[in-house]
């Protein structure tokens, strides 16, 4: 017996692709808008969720589901806005894929909704490389963290839709570098909508909800470019 | 596999390598399959060096995960793949400086459409 070559082209994401545009499709067809939180773990994306799911479930029907490796503490944390909450665990795995998240919809009577959030597990290297099906890709940074996340961590920068640098009440304390900061992100995504917000004071946070109410109005206005 | 995944967590940083180890094999068993191969003796990976992915994890994880399958002695052998970008004004691919964003190292302009260095892509076996 000889050994032979056998040339092949093939992405080994393939399946977490393929699966990330079946829950696209679902998702345009239901009108939902699909929003991955990513981030260092100790951002700011449970308290951001709370702020939002509260004040989104006013006027539109929101969920969220929440990975973390373990604890169903972010799910607890945020059931107490009210909106409707499933928690992934995901054990050892350091990032939420397009399968955990078909199987946590399944069967979830809170579906269908306007607006569905997904809390990625805290960290900046995984989660960038598995789509998850959304509409839109939202990195945090806080204050609190410096201002070379973008520099340390590009691909999470490079391939989200909005960066937003939280926790701005503490930037002075921290003697946060704003124009470094904004620079670093520029200089791996140059042209990234970029917000600065601060959930315990509320800065920022009415610029956050237009965006997403923003991005809703617009999936559902052109039906027939979702998912392209 | 649960015992693979306690190990990984006690190993901590190399689960995203086991989960992609075993993504990897079933690629490459599907594809055996196709050619109605009997053995795997070598799988070879192109591995961006922006994929998030770290090689020697990757290939410690591979030595876990190949056991008791078509590839259980197959060699991964891994050919990495440096960061390329477009710049759009030096109008051709251009490499990029680590650590300080996506930076044209020829030019310094900000040239964030990356053309290469995310591959994870099995290209080539050798099979019996």
């Amino acid at each position: 017996m000889k050994l032979r070559v056998v040339q092949i082209q093939q992405n080994i994401l393939r399946k977490n692709d393929e699966l990330a545009g079946a829950l696209r499709r679902r998702f345009a067809d239901s009108g939902t808008l699909v929003v991955n939180l990513l981030s260092s773990p100790g951002s700011g994306k449970t308290t951001l969720l709370e702020a939002t799911l509260g004040a989104l479930a006013q006027s539109y029907r929101v969920g969220a589901l929440v990975g973390d490796q373990a604890t169903r503490n972010d799910a607890d944390r945020l059931e107490r806005s009210g909106a409707p909450v499933r928690q992934i665990t995901t054990a050892a795995e350091c990032r939420l894929d397009a399968d955990m998240v078909g199987k946590a919809l399944a069967g979830w009577d809170a579906l269908p909704l306007d607006v569905l959030f997904i809390e990625n597990v805290g960290n900046l290297i995984c989660p960038a490389e598995y789509d998850l099906g959304e509409d839109v890709r939202v990195v945090l940074t806080a204050v609190t963290e410096g201002e070379d996340k973008p520099l340390k961590y590009p691909l999470a920068f490079n391939t989200s839709h909005v960066a937003l640098i939280t926790k701005t009440d503490l930037a002075a304390a921290v003697g946060f570098d704003r124009t470094a900061a904004h620079d670093a992100i520029g200089r791996v995504h140059p042209g990234i909508e970029i917000l600065e917000i601060a959930c315990r004071t509320g800065n920022g946070l009415d610029a956050w909800y237009a965006l997403l109410a923003g991005r809703l109005r617009a999936k559902r206005s052109v039906p027939s470019a979702v998912g392209t | 596999m649960e015992s693979l995944f306690r190990w990984g967590c006690e190993r901590k940083c190399a689960m995203h390598e086991l989960s992609l180890a075993l993504s990897l094999l079933d690629e490459v068993g599907a594809a055996a399959a196709r050619e109605g191969a009997t053995r795997v003796a070598s799988v070879h990976l192109r591995l961006g060096r922006m994929s998030g992915v770290v090689r020697d994890a990757l290939l410690f994880a591979w030595d876990l995960a190949r056991a008791d399958t078509i590839a259980s002695d197959a060699t991964l052998v891994i050919d990495e793949v440096p960061v390329a970008v477009w710049c759009a004004h030096c109008a051709g691919e251009r490499s990029v400086r680590a650590g300080e964003g996506l930076i044209c190292a020829q030019c310094g302009a900000v040239t964030p459409t990356i053309v290469r260095g995310r591959e994870l892509e099995l290209v080539a076996m050798e099979v019996l």
